[in-house]
């Protein structure tokens, strides 16, 4: 394979790429990514078993046809450091060569027969299409509220429930849950109308990260377990997560009469100050609803204590309830409105924040003893 | 912050405490060496050596075989924690008349804060004959006392003229107590640190004292602002009463070096349940869950894994604790002297953030922990356990 790339088209694909190279693996050939030339193009893929990535660079001109496999970080880091317009990458049996106009690297590869077959996803029959803006903007409020780790698998994922043209993203970790509701382009077929699957955080990660551009579309296949994603020249496979997700309907409170609607900005600026001197151990604040005042308090033994108020309108019942500061600044950092409703039962009932008519949050308090 | 705040911090250490009970509770036995040490023929150590066998060199810590060839004429005797517990419970209570402010070490050392209280019973010094007295006439055992204004130099004085000592620092004589000693007698301050600072010369604390922080710093890294603190007789850190446990652990030192990854993990699964069982009395949740594992030559190494929220479910806990073992395995070998489980990060089980949903799972574990622990308080530990034996 000989192959002229443009260095920032291919640092650009490189960067994408090797996010999916596990760090760590009993498979040293997982630490690699495969460089196929055939045609125009030249493909690039990596996967770790669980998650696939597939990345088409056309701005090359392939002198030779042919692959190779080598280790993924000692490419993007060649790569990366480079100062050159174009690198020739030159490969043969079992070395690639990478050349620039001053430098010549030579790094060791490994046999492409031995390399993991990563999916693509041909034109024609998909499922589901939608604007690259909708998905990142969806995945944006609602990936932050996954589980890390959780012995119940199904919540390490998000949720994707399909209904008519509309999509809902809901995660939680068990203690707050996020649902956003984006369109599609395309809705699916019957058969596939009510789908609910649960795709890995690793790989919603993955698809927030991809370059934005305007008026891109996704176009998503579902195959039995996998999942597969193509936008523009990226193709990402994955695992799909096995399990149920917990019933989430019922948790979301709809008998609520403590209703106030507050500044986004002025609350998250109230919830990060009153929580200066929580600790580790007594990590809640305090969200104190009277009739025109919400004060926010926090305090620790061993710290002192903070108060910080902010003025709303409200002349319901008055109500304190306990929170983790981390919880309510995490949704108030992906609330897009200037203004989001607050609405409360009793100190140990769930909190429910709504932002426009496709957002909403439920966070479980925590009791201040 | 009131810095200038003197403090009056009192350290009470009783002298050879377990074998000196064992000497009150059988009269015949005073005046003898006594031993309270683990079976020697199973590779017991020594818990407590009473001063007559210590001049033979007998010392804590120390295998109970070696202390026998040192010592053969002694009495050797079987720990009896619950009546050490027993006694120093009482002990507690008689510092409890003084002051709320009491931290444990363990069961036969504490520190006292008595800076609030010395109006209403007079000096620290005052206050420190009268708790060694009461200790003397209530439990007919000695403790060695020190006063001074910090932690530090307390637990320095009762150390000073031990046993049935009673020293006195004051920040007036402070200095002159501290600079003769070695730089041993620093806390934290190890063999590792010691032969450090002794390879450059700095032997006693006055020659620390004059040690310039940055030739330290090539020492001992960043803990020589602290060792400089210490070796001016400064140290803040406060008496934490009652303070709440940090961590529940078990151990077991084996017999022979044990290699066989099957009774390995077997006498992980039985720590691994007593552990849970202590944490669900407690009514305390885990997070971190670590494992002790010393090898024949005394090299001991800690393996652990944080969990995404804390528990007290056995399953769990015994789950992560099989996985941390399986990756220590996979990266290391050996035979191993010693096997320990502890669990970490602990939090109340109540306390905190509620949660969404029932986990089906995680109640169920639960009803099982119940179960099993309600067949254990009644018919003992090893009524019932579980089946699922690690297979290789």
């Amino acid at each position: 394979m000989r192959v002229t790339f443009n260095r920032s088209a291919l640092a650009e694909a490189l960067g994408l790429v090797i996010s999916v190279v596990p760090s760590r693996t009993p498979k040293p050939v997982l630490k690699c990514v495969r460089i196929a030339a055939s045609g125009k193009q030249v493909r690039i893929c990596a996967t770790n078993l669980e998650m696939g990535l597939n990345y088409l660079v056309s701005e090359v001109e392939i002198a030779r046809e042919g692959e190779v496999v080598v280790e993924a970080s000692h490419l993007a880091d060649i790569v990366r450091a480079s100062a050159e317009d174009v690198l020739v990458l030159d490969a043969a049996e079992s070395t690639c060569e990478i050349r620039g106009a001053d430098s010549r690297f030579t790094i060791y590869g490994q046999d492409p027969k031995q390399y993991p077959k990563v999916p693509s996803l041909d034109d024609g029959d998909v499922d589901i299409t939608i604007t690259l803006e909708q998905l990142q903007s969806g995945i944006q409020q609602c990936l932050f509220a996954t589980a890390k780790e959780s012995s119940r698998y199904a919540i390490n994922g998000v949720l994707w429930e399909v209904k008519g043209k509309k999509l809902l993203l809901v995660a939680t970790d068990g203690r707050r849950l996020a649902r956003c509701r984006v369109s599609l382009e395309k809705a699916p077929k019957e058969e596939k109308a009510t789908q609910k699957i649960i795709v890995p955080a690793k790989t919603m990660g993955l698809l927030e990260k991809l370059p934005p551009r305007e008026k891109e579309s996704v176009s998503v296949k579902l195959v039995d377990n996998q999942i597969l994603i193509r936008c523009a020249n990226v193709v990402i496979s994955s695992n799909l997560v096995e399990g149920n997700f917990p019933k989430y309907e019922d948790i979301i409170p709809t008998d609520y009469d403590k209703k106030l609607k507050l500044s986004t900005e002025i609350a998250l600026s109230a919830v990060r100050r009153a929580s200066l001197l929580t600790s580790e151990e007594s990590k809640g604040i305090k969200v104190s609803v009277k009739p025109n005042t919400v004060v926010f308090s926090g305090s620790s033994p061993e710290a002192g204590a903070a108060e910080v108020s902010m003025p709303v309108e409200y002349s319901g019942e008055a109500i304190d309830i306990g929170f983790n500061p981390v919880f309510l600044m995490d949704v108030l950092k992906v609330v897009r409105e200037p203004e989001f409703e607050l609405e409360l039962g009793q100190a140990d009932r769930p909190g429910l924040i709504k932002s426009g008519a496709d957002f909403l949050y439920v966070l479980m308090p925590i009791n201040l003893g | 912050m009131d810095t200038q705040r003197v403090r009056q911090i009192i350290h009470v250490d009783m002298d050879a405490f377990y074998a000196s009970v064992e000497q009150r509770d059988r009269p015949e036995l005073r005046g003898k060496a006594v031993i309270v040490a683990g079976d020697p023929k199973a590779r017991g150590v020594v818990s407590a050596a009473s001063y007559e066998a210590r001049k033979f060199g007998v010392h804590s810590a120390m295998p109970t075989a070696q202390a026998l060839r040192r010592c053969p004429h002694a009495v050797l005797l079987p720990v009896r924690m619950e009546r050490y517990a027993e006694v120093s419970h009482a002990i507690q209570s008689i510092f409890e008349r003084y002051t709320p402010l009491v931290e444990p070490i363990s069961l036969d050392e504490a520190f006292l804060d008595v800076t609030a209280c010395t109006n209403l019973f007079g000096s620290a010094e005052r206050i420190g004959r009268a708790v060694k007295g009461q200790i003397a006439s209530q439990t007919q055992l000695t403790a060695s006392v020190g006063v001074a204004p910090n932690k530090f130099l307390a637990k320095l004085a009762s150390d000073l003229k031990k046993p049935d000592g009673f020293v006195v620092i004051t920040e007036q004589n402070k200095q002159e107590i501290l600079d003769p000693l070695g730089v041993g007698r620093i806390w934290g301050v190890g063999k590792v640190t010691e032969t450090a600072l002794h390879s450059r010369g700095i032997r006693t604390i006055a020659d620390l004292r004059a040690t310039p922080e940055v030739e330290l710093r090539d020492l001992v890294g960043n803990g020589a602002t602290e060792l400089l603190r210490l070796a001016r007789g400064e140290d803040d850190s406060e008496v934490e009463a009652a303070r709440q446990a940090k961590s529940l652990s078990s151990e077991q030192t084996f017999a022979t070096d044990v290699s066989d990854p099957v009774i390995l993990l077997a006498v992980l699964l039985e720590q691994v349940e007593e552990v849970a069982q202590r944490l669900r009395r407690r009514r305390l949740k885990a997070r971190t869950v670590t494992l002790k594992l010393r090898y024949g030559d005394f090299r001991t190494v800690t393996r652990s894994e944080t969990l995404g929220e804390a528990t007290n479910l056995t399953q769990v806990l015994w789950e992560t604790a099989e996985r941390v073992f399986r990756q220590w395995q996979q990266s290391a070998s050996g035979a191993l002297r010693l096997l320990g489980f502890g669990a970490t990060g602990l939090e109340s089980q109540e306390a905190g953030q509620a949660t969404l949903f029932p986990d089906p799972q995680a109640e169920k574990l639960e009803r099982l922990d119940r179960a099993m622990d309600a067949i254990r308080d009644r018919y003992g530990r090893r009524a019932v356990h579980r089946g699922n034996r690690p297979a290789e």
